[in-house]
């Protein structure tokens, strides 16, 4: 997990996220309407 | 003050947002449901949904896979091949090995973010009206859509004790319609379709009411 995603209090969805994308890259061009954080102006970063 | 009572409505894509770790604010607004901030409430047909394409795109994986095996396996029946080939294939067979378990570990992802979340329950008068909708030929226009969409209408009928309730999709080209705009101000919901804006007013409630 990189260090910049350990931001969550959860260790539940600590967990859930330091899991994510390693398994399914290529579903990210099948899913209209996921974007990433780069993409989101609204981003913010707490 | 009295603690605001905050109910955020997601639907598919805020659980690929999360399970994919796509968007961060959709990851810090399950930090606050898990802190029992705000509730989240998901439709049970958007985990059902999740739950099929993943599925999906692991078979169609594994069948790759399979296919690529057996072309090696042909490829290597002459020495040559055999040599500089073995290692592609002992790693490919890993993959292909491994599928399952990151199946699993994938579809465990989505049901940790369930165990997070109030699941809105799916039934036969949903489907019906969904169904109806569709006659109507009312937005949302996909008929998976359409089901969630009823299916959270249906939900926030009787939702008096909550002070704010949001609804939070990213998929604006299927949910911006002006009729669902105004049935959402109908039922007292606010609708955003971008997280940032949508953790900035969560936050705001909580910090102010």
């Amino acid at each position: 997990m990189k260090k910049e995603e350990k931001v969550f209090k959860s260790a539940k969805v600590q967990r859930i996220w330091g899991s994510a994308l390693k398994y399914l890259p290529e579903l990210l061009e099948e899913l209209k309407g996921v974007k990433s954080d780069e993409k989101s102006k609204n981003s913010l970063d707490l | 003050m009295k603690n605001q009572k905050i109910l955020l409505i997601c639907e598919t894509n805020f659980v690929y947002s999360v399970i994919l770790a796509q968007d961060r604010n959709c990851g810090y607004l399950l930090d606050l449901a898990s802190e029992n901030k705000i509730d989240i409430a998901i439709p049970e047909f958007s985990f059902l949904e999740v739950r099929g394409k993943i599925g999906e795109r692991f078979k169609r994986r594994e069948e790759k896979l399979g296919d690529i095996i057996s072309f090696l396996n042909e490829l290597m029946r002459s020495e040559y091949h055999k040599r500089t080939l073995y290692d592609v294939k002992e790693k490919l067979k890993q993959l292909y090995i491994n599928s399952p378990k990151e199946k699993n570990e994938v579809l465990q992802s989505a049901e940790e973010i369930k165990s997070l979340c109030i699941s809105i329950p799916h039934n036969a008068e949903i489907s019906y009206r969904a169904f109806l909708r569709s006659v109507a030929n009312l937005p949302p226009y996909k008929d998976n859509d359409r089901q969630i969409y009823e299916s959270i209408l249906h939900f926030t009928k009787d939702k008096d004790e909550y002070d704010l309730i949001i609804f939070y999709t990213s998929d604006k080209e299927d949910f911006d319609h002006k009729e669902i705009r105004d049935e959402l101000e109908e039922h007292s919901i606010e609708v955003y379709f971008d997280s940032g804006e949508c953790l900035r007013r969560v936050k705001e409630e909580l910090e102010h009411g």
